[in-house]
């Protein structure tokens, strides 16, 4: 969790010391959409090759895609309804 | 973007159940985590390069915290709604919606503080979630509002939902997006013991 910090505020502190060529600066989107794309093949890869996850997703998968499903609402519908407090800086909606 | 992101989940999942090697799963978390080096490494790099970002989040002040105060309620009011109705008791489901996305720690501490089966549960469930939160954060992000869209991802709106919370929004929200995410990981490890504590 903290290397995850670390790479993350390395970049914000070169990003706002504009130390970066813009050359490579602007094809951030890119780096950012392909890597993803790799992360998330990654990922899948791990749960098709665990049988633990792959088992309990016939056994347990419908009760855990409730409550993923309902922790989702819950805080969408709670954040929603705080939106008035929220979403306002010096008068200007976020 | 939401298709390639479904697609290249399925892809792997395909592969990992009928293709890739048993040796190179090992490698798999290794991998994960460089890829996230580098996605987050490009995330700061924007919200660097966007300096007023930092003089609006001061400007919110402490109604910022009421996100992932939203979260983590919602979460565990959700959870808890829809365990009464599978039949689980208050301090079981609760504690699986507490896990807010953490897969692996609230897998793991529900396992050892309850039983294997809810672990379970619970593991399937943030990663479910997760899943979830790739597909439905454009989505809320253009039918709902900016900082709706944080909340599908709950604690991973730090680490592997920020680029596509980032990327639908924008810079302003994603710090708002990483600070909710932080304090979502801080809070996971104290609520999960405490809510399998409760006697109903």
């Amino acid at each position: 969790m903290w290397l995850y910090m670390l790479f993350l505020v390395a970049g914000i502190l070169l990003g706002a010391k504009d130390i970066i060529p813009q050359k490579i600066v602007s094809k951030s989107s890119g780096f950012q959409f392909w890597s993803l794309l790799i992360i998330l093949f990654t990922m899948g890869v791990g749960i098709g090759g665990s049988d633990e996850i792959t088992e309990g997703f016939y056994s347990i998968g419908l009760h855990s895609v409730a409550f993923a499903a309902a922790a989702i609402i819950g805080s969408l519908v709670l954040v929603r309804l705080l939106r008035p407090l929220i979403g306002r800086g010096r008068g200007e909606p976020l | 973007m939401s298709g390639a992101i479904f697609l290249s989940v399925a892809l792997g999942i395909a592969a990992g159940a009928f293709v890739m090697p048993e040796a190179l799963l090992a490698y798999l978390g290794t991998v994960i985590d460089i890829g996230l080096w580098f996605l987050l490494f490009w995330v700061g790099v924007d919200i660097g390069r966007s300096r007023d970002s930092f003089t609006k989040l001061k400007d919110y002040g402490w109604r910022v915290f009421l996100i992932p105060l939203g979260v983590a309620v919602g979460s565990v009011a959700g959870t808890v709604v829809a365990g009464l109705i599978l039949g689980y008791n208050i301090g079981e489901a609760g504690a699986v919606g507490a896990g807010f996305g953490w897969y692996s720690l609230s897998g793991v501490l529900i396992s050892e503080l309850h039983s294997i089966r809810l672990g379970t549960v619970a593991f399937i469930t943030n990663v479910v979630r997760e899943l979830m939160a790739f597909v439905l954060i454009p989505i809320v992000a253009v039918k709902i509002g900016p900082i709706e869209a944080i909340t599908p991802g709950g604690s991973t709106s730090m680490d592997t939902t920020l680029p596509v919370i980032s990327r639908y929004t924008g810079p302003e929200t994603a710090i708002i997006a990483f600070l909710n995410g932080v304090l979502l990981t801080a809070v996971v490890p104290v609520l999960v013991p405490l809510l399998l504590r409760l006697p109903f």
